[in-house]
């Protein structure tokens, strides 16, 4: 196997898995140092979460029985639900198309196959999460030099900037992220108005 | 407990419910919940979420009365844009798209509409009425669970969530585990020592460990919100017509009890299954409503009945998911997981204490969503029928507000000194819900970790204390049967997909 071919086998799950492992690991010879009562339930869980890692890692190597626990499923309801609707119609086809023309956004538990977005930055095209990681990466950085309270604006600012947004949109929506970290500022109280290199609090 | 005891903390919860500011707080609930359940791409575990820190500076009753009320608003919310844009806010909406969006074609949005909220609030108030009546009961079973008992329920919960929800197994016990995992990070109350907590490097940041209504925002705020961000989609641009009329919607829906009261019922069993949730609740639902009918090949193309099972289905889930939610500390959503970090941060254990010592808040709970029922329903027939405009508004405007609102949330958790360890918090558990959604992870395996951790391990620290360290505890049918039980079941989930195609096999070959 060539690097070409690792290198297109290897996917970000794998980045996630060898992240649970190391975390794991180390936590679990770590807990050695602790006393019996306080690393029981770190060994424990560090252990579980070891083997699991582990197992899915070198999923493709497991003997046919261990398989079973490692195939992705759809779910143990999703046989019944489509059984139900679709034994109960005369016309399953139908029912079917209607699941297929509905556009559920995707929330909590789905995962429906959607086009992917691009942002397009003149130079460069990014995946739109991509972008909008980087981009929060960005505004918690601001935050910490500026306060929070005046990087929203700036945030939010940029983000609709770049997707190339109307002017009077993207000034209507910073005014809205002001707004509404100014509420947090009341409600709880907490201190956002200043940074470590400006501080405008006093501008309030 | 005494039926005088009982009927007399059910009054008072009646009393706290309706007192000034609970009842305030129902109606903000119930009114964000709408919004953001129409907002395409937002469901009610985000806005529960970005909800908790702004809960805060609020007495536990009230904050949880807030959650819950937007839990139960939100759900309904869904249904708006499914119906007039096709384009459900909520996944529990997906089924009332194939007879609302049909009848908005037609030109009885308004009808829809209404048949929406009348079925939804009536579904959900009926069901919190079967919960309270069920509540001594499930007083009588909670008090049975002692600690032994409470540690094992959690793995079984992680278990059955692992089985029941999209990915593998393993993928789910794997998330669970490391949820779990990262609650020990921090000092434990039984032992004085730190864990995990790099005092070299970062002083005594990490000594309360990890906040995990921080790793909630970030797992269900931020992490949808780059998973939005990287689909297309956006705004629908579908024309909505708001024409037809309430009254016929009203109707409609109290001509059809069997299938309101049916549909309702499905969803709080479907809801009491912990990682089920509405979405399968109300497809089953649907699908019962379509095989019960007399003429099915009208289903999908606008057939009242349809959209009733859905909707009723879908509030009637609420109820259901609180059962193992306060009974048992599992979730059976990712709204009620959230929920339960609510419960955790105001300092609420979901268990015993719910039935015994926090009855009253438990009632008012419940008091609280009957209250909100009916709030739905005035909003619902009056005000949403006006209001369409709330179904049009751009994800892209969404997403970079969402975030603002979940870091600024997270900035006010806990003191200064674990300000910034809490917005990176946020920001990484976001980076990794992303791709645990992408790659099947259950999300509520993980969160269920989170939140339960700490519970979990005080459980099993007084489980090896009573047995003197021995794990024996667990699986002792003379002293222990409940735990003993509870350990075959877990066994049971885990062992059963493996040894399930060999059976199979060999009764195949009889």
């Amino acid at each position: 196997m060539n690097v070409q071919t690792v290198r297109e086998k290897v996917t970000m799950e794998h980045g996630l898995l060898v992240m649970f492992l190391g975390v794991a690991v180390y936590m679990f010879v770590e807990s050695y140092t602790f006393s019996e009562r306080a690393a029981a339930f770190p060994r424990f869980t560090a252990g579980a979460t070891i083997v699991g890692a582990l197992l899915l890692l070198f999923r493709s190597y497991l003997p046919g029985p261990l398989q079973q626990l490692v195939v992705d499923s759809d779910g143990a309801f999703e046989d019944i639900t489509d059984e139900e609707v679709a034994t109960s119609d005369s016309e399953p086809s139908e029912i079917e198309e209607k699941q297929e023309s509905a556009d559920p956004t995707p929330t909590d538990d789905e995962d429906e196959d959607v086009e992917t977005r691009y942002v397009d930055l003149k130079w460069i095209s990014m995946h739109g999460s991509q972008f909008t990681g980087i981009i929060s990466v960005l505004f918690v950085v601001l935050s910490y030099l500026i306060g929070m309270l005046w990087a929203a604006p700036l945030f939010v600012a940029t983000y609709l900037g770049v997707l190339r947004r109307p002017w009077y949109i993207v000034l209507a929506m910073s005014g809205i992220a002001f707004l509404l970290a100014y509420s947090f500022v009341l409600v709880l109280g907490i201190d956002i108005d200043g940074g470590v290199v400006l501080d405008l609090g006093q501008f309030l | 407990m005494i039926f005088g005891e009982t009927l007399g903390m059910f009054l008072e919860a009646v009393a706290i419910a309706f007192s000034w500011p609970a009842i305030g707080w129902i109606v903000v609930g119930i009114l964000v919940g709408i919004v953001i359940g129409a907002l395409p791409g937002l469901g009610p575990s985000l806005g529960m979420a970005i909800m908790l820190p702004l809960t805060l500076p609020l007495e536990p009753v009230n904050a949880i009365i807030l959650l819950v009320s937007v839990y139960s608003g939100a759900m309904y919310g869904g249904a708006i844009s499914a119906i007039l844009m096709n384009a459900p806010g909520t996944s529990a909406a997906a089924a009332t798209t194939f007879d609302g969006y049909p009848m908005s074609r037609r030109g009885e949005a308004l009808k829809a509409l209404s048949i929406s909220a009348t079925a939804s609030s009536i579904a959900g108030f009926f069901t919190v009425i079967t919960l309270i009546l069920l509540s001594p009961v499930l007083i009588e079973v909670v008090l049975a669970f002692q600690s032994p008992e409470y540690f094992l329920i959690a793995l079984l919960g992680l278990a059955m969530i692992t089985v029941i929800s999209k990915g593998s197994m393993v993928k789910g016990l794997t998330a669970g585990m490391f949820g779990l995992l990262i609650t020990t990070i921090g000092t434990t109350s039984f032992a004085v020592a730190p864990r995990y907590t790099f005092e070299d490097q970062m002083g005594f940041t990490l000594f309360d460990g990890i906040d995990f209504v921080a790793v909630l925002i970030g797992l269900f705020a931020i992490a949808e919100m780059f998973k939005l961000a990287g689909e297309k989609g956006g705004i629908s641009r579908e024309k909505t017509i708001m024409s037809g009329s309430v009254i016929p919607g009203i109707k409609s829906v109290l001509s059809q009890p069997v299938t309101l009261v049916k549909s309702g019922y499905i969803g709080m069993l479907i809801g009491a299954i912990p990682g089920a949730g509405s979405t399968v609740s109300t497809f089953v639902a649907y699908g019962e409503s379509v095989r019960a009918s007399k003429d099915p090949e009208t289903f999908g193309n606008g057939n009242e009945v349809g959209l009733i099972a859905a909707e009723s289905s879908n509030n009637g889930t609420i109820g259901g998911s609180l059962i193992p939610t306060l009974s048992f500390g599992i979730p059976g959503s990712a709204a009620t997981a959230v929920l339960l970090g609510g419960l955790v941060m105001h300092g609420l254990r979901p268990g015993p204490t719910m039935f015994s010592e926090q009855l009253v808040t438990t009632y008012s709970l419940f008091v609280a969503l009957l209250i909100g029922n009916v709030i739905i329903l005035l909003v619902g027939l009056f005000v949403i029928t006006r209001t369409s405009i709330i179904t049009k508004v751009d994800t892209e405007y969404i997403i970079p507000i969402i975030i603002v609102l979940a870091l600024v949330g997270a900035y006010g958790l806990r003191g200064p000194s674990q300000t910034w360890l809490d917005i990176w918090t946020v920001l990484l558990l976001g980076g990794i819900g992303y791709y645990m959604k992408m790659y099947n992870y259950s999300i509520i395996a993980f969160v269920l970790g989170v939140v339960l951790g700490g519970i979990a391990e005080t459980n099993l620290d007084r489980s090896l204390q009573l047995s003197n360290g021995s794990w024996s505890i667990f699986v002792d049918p003379v002293n222990q049967p409940l735990s003993f039980v509870l350990v075959l079941m877990i066994v049971f989930l885990l062992v059963g997909p493996i040894v399930k195609p060999h059976l199979q096999r060999a009764l195949k070959n009889r």
